[in-house]
């Protein structure tokens, strides 16, 4: 039974940097691609600008809903301590 | 299904706060949790909660409620970060009454030049978000960004609680706040689209091109409609409630090993506080202009190069 707290700690622990690091990459490539239309066009600037912080933060709630799902989760991981007598009682 | 499964767990997790609170051997078992309740009790607006309860406790008695209902109802809506609401709308209605009370044509005193400015930024940033005639929503926008972004900062200050970000114990408590914030929004986009466009090009909209597809689209639609205020909640909420809780984190750390990490990231707070505001008052705007556009179509003119926002 003691499993279960394992994979629980690993999802935990494991669930908000994988999402990082597809968000990561998406927002890079949607940066990038800004910045190459405001190098290419400077007098679209604010527009583009605009566009670009609004697709960031939809990018960004995937991470965000992530961190949610972190936040719940936190809480059913047991202490160290506690985590420790189950092991040990086994 | 899981997602709402884990939403609903999500508010129910706020709703069951106070009983949370109550209870400190659920607390003591995981650390982090206490040290959060140890903050939230040592507030200024601690005190003051407790003060309020039991105010409106014996008032709600004396009316003729039960006592322990009434101890149960005014527990429920004077928590710590209700208080710190409250502050803010006051804050907010005072500050805005004194610039009015001495407003002048050539503003000469410091504040009403401040004012002057946001007021004439946000107005022109309704403008440039919703396209033409967008000023007429100016007032609505700017309640809301001004709300949220003081909101935010309330957070970063010592003895006060941010009631977007605050998560007491386990409980995501500042859901209850952007849940609120984003039925607003939501409620008032759909108020000015049933306004401009009228009730059956409202429909319409939702029935989709191709009239004979209107089986797939309208319900596509309707999820596509609720998703906006979940989004609009959980990012405003994860977000500011994240910095908060690595804030947190880090003003242990100076306690701990004298390390003062936490203060560029107070200044990183100061900055991703107006940052979440803009992006939650230019969502707010993208809607209003995605039900708005067909006026737009009309004379040529695109609202401003915002993306169609995506039912995300």
């Amino acid at each position: 039974m003691e499993w279960i707290y394992a994979f629980l700690a690993l999802g935990t622990a494991l669930g908000v940097p994988i999402a990082a690091l597809g968000v990561a990459t998406g927002q890079g490539r949607a940066a990038a691609a800004a910045f190459e239309s405001i190098a290419r066009q400077p007098g679209a600037t604010r527009d583009i600008r605009g566009a670009l912080i609004i697709t960031l933060a939809l990018i960004e709630s995937i991470a965000i809903y992530a961190l949610l799902v972190f936040f719940m989760l936190q809480g059913k991981v047991p202490a160290i301590g506690k985590a420790v007598e189950a092991l040990g009682a086994k | 299904m899981t997602g709402l499964a884990s939403v609903a767990s999500a508010i129910l997790g706020a709703a069951q706060v106070q009983a949370e609170a109550e209870g400190p051997a659920a607390a003591a078992e995981h650390a982090p949790a206490a040290l959060e309740l140890w903050y939230e009790q040592h507030t200024i607006l601690y005190p003051i909660a407790t003060g309020l309860r039991e105010l409106s406790t014996a008032i709600l008695s004396s009316v003729g409620l039960p006592h322990d209902k009434a101890a149960d109802l005014s527990a429920m809506l004077l928590q710590p970060f209700v208080i710190s609401t409250w502050f803010l709308c006051i804050a907010l209605i005072v500050l805005a009454l004194v610039v009015r009370k001495r407003l002048e044509f050539i503003p000469r005193r410091n504040l009403a030049g401040l004012m002057e400015l946001i007021v004439d930024t946000l107005r022109d940033f309704a403008r440039g978000a919703i396209g033409p005639g967008g000023e007429a929503h100016a007032p609505f926008i700017a309640t809301l960004f001004l709300f949220i972004v003081t909101a935010n900062w309330i957070g970063l200050v010592p003895g006060f609680l941010s009631p977007i970000g605050v998560t007491s114990g386990d409980a995501l408590t500042g859901l209850n706040t952007t849940f609120a914030l984003a039925l607003i929004a939501i409620v008032y986009v759909h108020y000015v689209a049933i306004r401009k466009r009228g009730l059956k090009s409202y429909l319409l909209h939702f029935a989709g091109e191709p009239l004979w597809l209107a089986p797939l689209n309208v319900p596509i639609h309707i999820i596509g409609e609720l998703a906006r205020p979940l989004s609009l909640a959980f990012r405003l909420f994860g977000n500011i409630g994240g910095e908060d809780k690595v804030l947190h984190y880090l003003a242990i750390l100076l306690f701990l090993a004298a390390v003062p990490l936490h203060v560029p990231m107070t200044l990183f707070g100061v900055f991703t506080g107006i940052l979440q505001a803009y992006v939650f008052t230019a969502l707010t705007c993208a809607y209003i202009a995605g039900f708005l556009e067909h006026d737009d179509e009309e004379h040529g003119q695109q609202a401003h190069g915002e993306p169609r926002p995506a039912h995300s």
